[in-house]
């Protein structure tokens, strides 16, 4: 049966578990332990954030709490350590690896046969001549013509985009998928477009509707 | 004195290097300028054929290079123009005979010894384009109106400017006016578009070449053809001349194009 000493509740990130410090450890990894017993298949295999306030709180005693639910397949992703009344903050999660990403400015033209390469986001001053190509591990951006091969989120990352101030390229690939311009495309009077992955085909779009480049930050 | 050494290079096979080499060396040799024609394309060597100069070969680069003669002895000199010379490439061993050092030395020599040192590369972008390549002062890359051709002289750019050879201009030839005008030709703003360095000229497409060079005539230097008068205007412009472009008629005015272009330089 349910006591007021432990609480879940249900958050945006996952479950929230709140203990009622005024008791002793012991006393709450038994009422924890009952807790989890009584609706077992409820808690198996869900994730869930401590909070614990202002308490300071040793190791060793999240590490026994940790125990307790790990016995009933229930994960401890975080711990939360606001202030009372900010509780619904959330976690602080690792860095999005797009912020980590690492960025190469290639000053000039790339001309046929050349090829540059990179794990992270390029950025190309100049055009992308027809037989040149560029390969990215996050997105291609190229200040002037495209008509060469891009490659962007090389291998799997589909947020990737590609854009250009005149793309005309011989053929783009993000990850896995990858486009060729139609044929009847007209080369000329194109303005700023942006490619990326929308439902498992890549689109092209006028860089002025494209609200994707916003959304991925 | 200290000439100046010019490559002429495309990439491509076919485009016209070595008609333009003889006959750019021609009209220079004719405007009064000691010039040599040097053939690197060993293994196939054509330069002497064009100029007509075959049957007066003894020595040849490999030659040269290998020891077996001074440079002074190998150097063939033109009986129409005094001044025009031909260094001719060897028939009977392949490109990896020269090496560019020793290329490079060739080119230094010449220069102290000529006011142009014109050198017709092979095709290709192997040994015998970085000997072409490696001496040279300028560079003039030859294309013609075709994806193909354009497509090599954009990464034959490419390397020229990853060999730090600052000066590079184009050249365009067998353009011919009537099918630009109907669309079915590349026009000229579309491939400097692409390959964006300063034009020396434009060619057209004149069948008295053909006929011309299987006779070893020189076109600069035997009739008034069109591209004889284009063969002798680019050679004006390398002396620093300003010389308009021929009046090819197309579409889209790109004589004012062009005009636009060498302002902006």
């Amino acid at each position: 049966m349910p006591t007021a000493l432990v609480k879940f509740s249900g958050t945006d990130y996952g479950l929230l578990l709140r203990l009622e410090w005024e008791a002793a450890l012991p006393q709450l990894l038994v009422e924890l332990e009952e807790h989890l017993q009584q609706s077992r298949s409820f808690f198996a295999g869900a994730q869930v954030f401590l909070e614990i306030g202002q308490r300071p709180l040793l190791q060793q005693d999240i590490e026994q709490l940790a125990l307790v639910l790990e016995r009933y397949e229930v994960t401890l992703r975080g711990v939360i350590s606001a202030p009372a009344g900010h509780e619904r903050r959330p976690p602080v999660l690792p860095p999005l690896p797009e912020l980590r990403t690492s960025l190469h400015v290639e000053r000039r033209t790339l001309r046929s046969g050349e090829k540059i390469a990179t794990e992270g986001h390029i950025i190309v001053l100049g055009d992308v001549n027809p037989g040149a190509e560029i390969i990215a591990g996050a997105s291609i951006f190229v200040w002037g013509s495209l008509k060469g091969s891009a490659y962007a989120g090389v291998p799997d990352r589909t947020e990737a985009v590609i854009a250009a101030l005149h793309l005309a390229p011989i053929q783009l690939r993000i990850a896995g998928y990858i486009a060729r311009p139609p044929e009847a495309r007209a080369a000329a009077a194109m303005g700023p477009e942006l490619a990326r992955v929308d439902r498992n085909a890549i689109v092209v779009e006028a860089w002025e509707r494209s609200r994707a480049f916003q959304q991925r930050g | 004195m200290a000439g100046r050494v010019i490559t002429v290079t495309s990439g491509k096979g076919g485009v016209g290097k070595t008609t333009f080499s003889a006959n750019v060396s021609a009209a220079l040799a004719e405007l009064g300028k000691k010039t040599v024609a040097v053939d690197t394309d060993v293994g196939l060597r054509n330069l002497d054929i064009i100029m007509g100069l075959e049957n007066r070969i003894v020595y040849d680069l490999v030659d040269v290079v290998e020891g077996r003669c001074r440079l002074q002895k190998s150097l063939i000199r033109d009986k129409r123009v005094a001044t025009l010379h031909l260094l001719p490439a060897a028939q009977t061993r392949d490109k990896s005979a020269v090496s560019p050092d020793a290329m490079e030395k060739i080119c230094a020599e010449l220069r102290q010894m000529f006011d142009f040192t014109i050198i017709d590369s092979p095709a290709g972008i192997e040994r015998g384009f970085q000997n072409a390549v490696i001496g040279a002062d300028e560079v003039i890359i030859i294309t013609t109106p075709h994806v193909s051709a354009i497509r090599d002289a954009d990464r034959v750019i490419g390397l020229v400017e990853a060999a730090d050879k600052q000066h590079i201009r184009l050249v365009i030839n067998r353009l011919q006016p009537a099918l630009v005008r109907r669309g079915d030709m590349l026009d000229i703003p579309d491939m400097l578009d692409i390959l964006a360095v300063e034009p020396l000229g434009i060619i057209p497409e004149d069948e008295t070449i053909v006929i011309s060079s299987n006779r070893g005539e020189l076109a600069a230097l035997t009739n008034t053809s069109p591209a004889g008068q284009a063969y002798k205007n680019i050679a004006r412009r390398l002396l620093g001349e300003e010389v308009p472009f021929l009046p090819l008629e197309t579409s889209r005015g790109w004589l004012q194009w062009l005009t636009r272009l060498f302002k902006s330089n």
